[in-house]
Formats: C-alpha cells, structure tokens, sequence
C-alpha cells in the first residue's frame, strides 16, 4: 500500500498533468505574484486521485489591496482570461469585498472556472497557517489541511459529493489525526451552525 | 447512483490509488478529467448560459 504522506507540510506526487491541473496552474501563476492564496475544496480530493472532474476550483486569498489587485486583473486579461465582469475597480469593490467569488475563465471557455475568495472568517484566516504544499513534477500547489478539507465535508458540506471526497481523502492519506479532524469539526460547527 | 453503491465505488477506486503508483492511477485518472473537459468545451457555452446553469444548481 502507497498512501500519501504529508511530511514537513509538504506532500511529492508523481502524477500525470490533467487539463484541469495546467488550467489551476496557470492561474495560480498569476494569482500567487500578487496574494496568498489556498487551494480548498473539490480540486484538493480530485488532485489526490479521486475519480471525477469539477468545472470550479475553489481559493482563499488574504486581503489585498484595490492596486494589488488590479494588477492581478490586468495580469489575467493581457493572458486571455475573462472574469466576472470586466472592470476591476468592480469585482474588487462589489465582489471580493462584498465575500462574493470573482470568477476566472479562459476567454471562450467559462465551464471551466477558479472560483476566488477573499478569506475573511476565522476559519479561513487560520487555514493559512495549517496549508499543505503539493509538489509534482516541478511545480507546487498550496492547498489546505486535509483533515480540515475532511471535516469540512464530512459535517458541514454533507452533498453525496463531499461526502465521497472525504472518504477519498481518509483512505488514501497516510497518517491522518482523527483527533485534528474532530478539532476541526467543532471549529466549523461553532461558525457555520452557531454551537 | 444510492450513496452507498458511490462509497463503495469510491472505496475500491481508493483501494486502486493506494495500490499502484502515481504514474498509474494518474493515467486513468487523466483520461477521465481531459475527456470531460475535451467534451464541455464542444459544447460551447457561453458565459450568460454558463451563469444561468450554476444559479439552478443544486
């Protein structure tokens, strides 16, 4: 048996590239020279083998400000991306700022989207501190916690969906804290639910 | 599909990962993640219909 093993934070995957791998990739370029950013979600699962695809992938991103970010947004159009709407000052005011997702998309295929977010709630802020790297070939992606990425799934989310991804997750990774994930169910349960 | 026919699925497809090497699963794993993308772009949606699909998402 060959599980996953986070050692140091970091994690070395010898995988083929899917098409939705280069497409995170080449956002993420982009994203990373301007913010700190988290990958969280279905991509997480699916980049650890899960057997399905998603059209979005989710991302924190610390704050940043309105020149950061229209940096980012010039970066992305002189690449040929589109975004929600077109007009920076926008997206930074009525979406980022308002916890709405700015969406990116190469231009003529919007299925396909990274989904943006500003991390704002405590939960968010501190999943910046227990990121994981996944390394493969010679690239490197910042993910979130798996067991916070389980506990996310297993009692918050709760579709069919997530509920396969977390078990995904449980069964490939080497080494997992049962107890880290039920920290981190109380965590979510206290800010989504309230106890 | 009943949930418990997914999870057992899901279980044996987890089985598979941890039983080969990344090279392995990956192969499969890519085939079934491009040839998805490969037909969504076909389609060829616009970001209007793309909206108007994700807000009666379930």
């Amino acid at each position: 048996m060959v599980k996953f093993k986070i050692l140091g934070g970091v994690v070395n995957v010898d995988k083929e590239i899917t098409k939705l791998d280069e497409f995170t990739l080449e956002v993420i370029d982009i994203i990373k020279k301007h913010a700190d950013y988290l990958i969280i979600s279905g991509y997480v699962a699916i980049f650890f083998g899960r057997s399905r695809a998603t059209e979005d992938v989710d991302i924190f991103i610390k704050d940043l400000s309105f020149e950061k970010f229209n940096e980012m947004y010039n970066e992305f159009i002189k690449n040929g991306y589109e975004l929600t709407i077109d007009n920076a000052k926008g997206l930074y005011y009525d979406y980022l700022k308002e916890r709405l997702p700015v969406n990116v998309w190469r231009k003529n295929f919007p299925l396909l989207r990274v989904e943006i977010k500003l991390a704002v709630k405590p939960t968010q802020l501190a999943a910046f501190n227990d990121r994981i790297i996944a390394k493969f070939k010679d690239k490197e992606l910042v993910m979130s916690d798996i067991e916070s990425q389980i506990a996310y799934k297993r009692y918050i989310a709760r579709s069919d969906k997530d509920l396969a991804d977390a078990k995904h997750l449980e069964l490939v990774f080497e080494g997992l804290s049962e107890y880290k994930i039920q920290r981190y169910r109380k965590i979510f349960e206290a800010e989504f639910n309230g106890y | 599909m009943a949930i418990e026919t997914r999870m057992q699925f899901v279980e044996k497809w987890a089985k598979f990962v941890c039983e080969h090497s990344d090279a392995e699963w990956s192969i499969l794993q890519k085939e079934l993640i491009d040839s998805q993308i490969e037909n969504a772009k076909k389609i060829n949606l616009s970001k209007e219909q793309v909206t108007m699909l994700k807000s009666i998402k379930v």
